[in-house]
């Protein structure tokens, strides 16, 4: 099982790692990141619908003193200056593009190696 | 030894919202598998405050004179489920992707969401019928574990408003039944709802919750697109106007039938002298239908704005309990063209 740094990009997420005892990592922080195990970490984005990017996939342009000022819920209240806003659209964007890929791996060269993409409304009793 | 089940410990998960045929004899919907398996294997966590689920079974009793005063043991007779979820209000937190409640919103409103990539998930209302099932797992394992088959949300209502630290939403509705880990195991095929033969599932190992509890004192009131700077608090209460039909040759409730939906608004404003409140009082005499403008939160990804249109006002009644008068609108009820009576967009 691997496990990979992932970051943010919502306003609150409890990704709950042992529901038998509640164990969890508990997001709260716009940009915060932990790291999860990839299998957990797939399982709630795709199932779970949380807020969390790859870190290398987090927005390079959303600087420190953006995550200080605007990191929590209650600093987004209202109005934003539009320069934050872009890249807060920036980052759901990149969680856009994560999810999709998770929906659609990209095709290796043996195509027939590669289980049938299973898309989310199936999985998530939808469809 | 028996263990106490603490409240605390408790986990929702919600599946569907799926269409629902209204026409013909209707085969209810069985609850979620994977393969020959029952569901959940991964996480449609949702958070809440209370859940009922109870079981609703009548008990016959035969009418007729007996010679004696003493009463006579009845027999099992139709069953159903009506249930109750109430929750923080609370969007997924990023513009684009549907909260954790979407399976009780889709049913509400008769469609799924509306989505705006990045953006939004807007819904809007339909005729259509979208029933939805539901878990509870409670810690130890080994209490008695609970899923809600086949539910439809007949209504659900918001408040918030000053003093109101959350926002919060109660979703009431109807079920043909609940399946039990306690009664599972020896349950008729028609009573298992899908579960005949196999074992309870047992809780994912993991799974995710999302988005912040909006906050309800947070947020705007517009009134014929006049935004209304003394209002106080409000509760919102959308009535679907779905029941189940009573059935000729089951325990179970038939064929959904649903008759006209009931949104209706309450509110109350500090009583003022200015001319938009003049303007208020107005509109509720005349009985002016008019678009109203809620707005839960002011959060970027978790703003809740619910629009009603064509809500009727009713006549203030005039509260001297506090120390300023309050202007209290009872329910004035929305009315539309065609579906369009009211709408909510997350943001």
């Amino acid at each position: 099982m691997t496990s990979s740094q992932y970051r943010f990009v919502g306003t609150e997420c409890d990704i709950v790692t042992d529901t038998k005892t509640g164990k969890k990592v508990a997001f709260k922080l716009f940009g915060q990141s932990a790291i999860l195990s990839d299998d957990i970490a797939r399982d709630a984005v795709l199932h779970g619908r949380a807020a969390i990017v790859p870190a290398e996939k987090f927005p390079a342009s959303i600087t420190a003193d953006e995550l200080k000022r605007y990191g929590t819920p209650r600093s987004r209240e209202g109005a934003l200056p539009q320069e934050f806003v872009v890249k807060l659209r920036e980052a759901w964007a990149a969680l856009a593009a994560y999810r999709q890929s998770l929906l659609s791996p990209p095709v290796p060269a043996k195509a027939e190696a590669v289980a049938k993409p299973v898309l989310v409304a199936e999985k998530e009793g939808k469809a | 030894m028996a263990n106490r089940i603490m409240t605390r410990n408790e986990f929702l998960y919600l599946y569907g919202a799926l269409p629902l045929s209204t026409t013909g004899a209707l085969a209810w919907p069985n609850l979620p598998t994977s393969g020959s398996t029952p569901a959940p294997t991964v996480g449609n966590a949702c958070k809440f405050t209370h859940l009922k689920f109870p079981k609703k079974e009548e008990l016959i009793r035969r009418p007729d004179k007996t010679g004696s005063r003493t009463v006579p043991a009845g027999s099992p007779g139709p069953r159903s489920a009506n249930w109750q979820i109430d929750m923080s209000l609370a969007g997924n937190g990023v513009g684009g992707i549907v909260p954790d409640s979407d399976p009780l919103l889709v049913s509400l409103f008769g469609a799924p969401a509306t989505v705006a990539s990045g953006v939004s998930v807007t819904y809007s209302l339909t005729d259509s019928l979208y029933y939805l099932s539901a878990m509870s797992f409670r810690q130890p394992a080994t209490a008695n574990q609970r899923a809600l088959a086949g539910a439809l949300v007949t209504s659900a209502t918001f408040n918030f408003g000053a003093g109101v630290n959350i926002a919060s939403a109660s979703f009431q509705g109807v079920a043909p039944w609940i399946v039990d880990s306690f009664t599972l195991p020896t349950a008729a095929a028609a009573d298992s709802f899908g579960w005949h033969g196999m074992a309870y599932p047992s809780q994912p190992s993991s799974h995710a919750t999302n988005g912040n509890a909006v906050t309800g004192f947070l947020g705007a009131v517009l009134v014929n697109g006049q935004t209304y700077a003394n209002f106080k608090t409000g509760q919102i209460k959308l009535d679907t106007g779905v029941d189940l039909s009573e059935v000729f040759g089951s325990y179970y409730g038939g064929t959904p039938e649903a008759s006209e939906r009931n949104f209706t608004a309450q509110c109350s404003i500090y009583d003022q002298d200015d001319s938009t409140t003049q303007a208020l009082y107005a509109i509720a005499e005349a009985k002016t239908p008019v678009t109203v403008v809620y707005q839960f939160g002011n959060v970027a990804g978790n703003t809740w704005t619910l629009t009603l249109n064509g809500v009727q006002f009713a006549c203030p009644d005039i509260d001297d309990s506090g120390k300023s008068f309050v202007a209290n609108f009872g329910d004035s009820q929305a009315s539309g063209n065609g579906d369009d009576e009211g709408s909510l967009t997350i943001s």
